[in-house]
């Protein structure tokens, strides 16, 4: 990857990794920091990592310092039992029409998903990765992406269990 | 290594007969370490004849009955299944029996709409704000290569120049022995002062000898002193140079200086009847010059351009930073 390449990649693929993150880790400063490194670990393997797999690359170290990143904060653990009811959100009925916000909502539930879990479905919605590539970045094996995704899935029509809320 | 653990299993793949002679042994040998499972393992092993070679029995009519008519329609809806649905990774068969499982539970079908609504969308207004920094422009490479070509170029525009330019020695005024240079010291003084000098001439100027080197002096020839020119009314000069604190480094005024010097040379000329100009003609010469509205060459006096150019840069020199004159006027 030349320098020319490279700051087509800035252009191309910042953005993005930095909406990841900043997902994930809901501070924008450390965000663009993640961002920053992800983008200098590539320039610094320019030679070895080609334009076409360099947005592959970026979400992957971007994934990789952001999972270091949450083992200095010790923010790795969410609380959320997917299997407890009592962490649902169960708005009263004189309310539903006033806070029905279906983004908010889904933010909330994305909130209480496990991190990893919330990260195979960003990258699935947000950027239409396959299982596979999806496996790439955050090292996991196909199934095992299936399967956080699956769970996700089911926890987060848990959360959102009132259908009155999108319905 | 046989246990109480796992003991059973190695009995029963004795009674199959899977079990390698070693560790049939061995088994052996822990049962007779321990004869209450040998009791067990002797009972276990008279069941087993009936059990495992009674190839008479048979699964009851009712049974095979049943089994022969196990409906199309058991179809477990889970919710695995509806996110496998959503994601898209059901084959045809399978996304049929789905939906029409879907189309008879109204409940199965809302969770299905709740998981196909709950997707993510990426905010496309959330940028990343160093964009910038992240850039990567060329660097500006000082090469040792370059920079030996950029000094090797100075260096021989600054030979050129020295041997090019005229060796001037400002402070005298006078350039090198090679050169017919004039050096005039111009002395301006008091006109009450002067009065006796000039003996009822208006002139405020008292001028000293002028030290006029031919081409074949040396420099101990520039620096004699030349026996100062006696006083003399300046009855050829029309009008008198004014010179002010404001035109002391106005570059315009050194036609005075000229026509002065041209005077002084004109009064050691053999022909007595020189062309020397009116101080107005010089003047207006002097402010074509510099507007370039005239030349060099037609100067009102009968100079050479050699001398006017001389004595210009003379002049322009020693206006500019000696302040000579005024320091004495306005003392």
């Amino acid at each position: 990857m030349d320098r020319q390449e490279y700051n087509r990649c800035v252009e191309l693929y910042s953005d993005a990794v930095y909406r990841f993150i900043l997902k994930n880790t809901a501070d924008s400063e450390d965000s663009a920091d993640i961002v920053q490194e992800a983008f200098v670990r590539m320039w610094e393997k320019s030679e070895t990592v080609s334009f076409e797999k360099a947005k592959s690359y970026l979400f992957t170290s971007a994934y990789h310092i952001m999972i270091d990143y949450f083992r200095k904060k010790k923010r790795f653990s969410t609380g959320f039992d997917m299997e407890d009811d009592s962490h649902c959100w169960h708005p009263a009925s004189d309310e539903k029409a006033s806070s029905f916000d279906m983004k908010a909502i889904l933010n909330e539930a994305l909130d209480k998903l496990p991190p990893i879990q919330k990260s195979v479905i960003l990258l699935r919605d947000y950027e239409g990765y396959s299982y596979e590539e999806i496996g790439e970045i955050t090292g996991l094996n196909e199934s095992q992406v299936k399967v956080y995704i699956y769970r996700g899935r089911i926890a987060l029509k848990n959360f959102i269990k009132s259908p009155d809320l999108i319905l | 290594m046989i246990s109480h653990e796992n003991y059973m299993e190695r009995i029963v793949d004795y009674y199959d007969g899977k079990l390698p002679q070693r560790e049939s042994d061995a088994l052996m040998a822990f049962l007779e370490m321990n004869p209450e499972l040998y009791e067990e393992f002797l009972l276990f092993g008279e069941t087993l004849p009936e059990t495992a070679f009674d190839e008479t029995l048979k699964a009851p009519a009712s049974l095979i009955e049943q089994l022969k008519n196990i409906p199309d329609n058991i179809f477990v809806l889970s919710d695995e299944m509806l996110v496998a649905y959503a994601e898209k990774d059901l084959d045809a068969y399978t996304i049929k029996k789905v939906e029409e499982a879907i189309a008879q539970n109204p409940q199965r079908k809302r969770d299905l709409e709740i998981i196909s609504a709950a997707r993510y969308e990426a905010d496309e207004a959330i940028v990343f704000p160093y964009k910038n920094k992240l850039l990567r422009r060329e660097p500006i490479v000082f090469s040792l290569r370059r920079m030996m070509y950029y000094t090797s170029a100075a260096a021989a525009i600054f030979i050129l120049a020295f041997f090019l330019w005229p060796a001037v020695n400002h402070e005298s005024g006078i350039q090198s022995d090679s050169h017919n240079i004039a050096e005039m010291n111009l002395q301006i003084t008091n006109s009450e002062n002067t009065t006796e000098n000039n003996s009822g001439s208006n002139s405020q100027y008292n001028y000293t000898a002028p030290q006029l080197a031919d081409n074949s002096n040396t420099v101990q020839r520039n620096n004699e002193y030349i026996a100062p020119l006696s006083p003399r009314p300046a009855g050829q000069l029309q009008e008198t140079a004014q010179l002010t604190s404001g035109s002391i480094n106005d570059v315009r005024n050194e036609y005075l200086a000229i026509y002065n010097y041209i005077e002084l040379k004109n009064a050691d000329a053999v022909d007595n009847n020189p062309k020397t100009g009116t101080l107005t003609a010089w003047k207006e010469w002097g402010k074509g010059f510099f507007s370039g509205e005239s030349s060099i060459t037609d100067t009102p006096a009968d100079v050479t351009l050699r001398d006017v150019a001389t004595f210009s840069y003379n002049n322009i020199s020693r206006f500019a930073s000696e302040s000579l004159s005024l320091s004495q006027r306005d003392r």
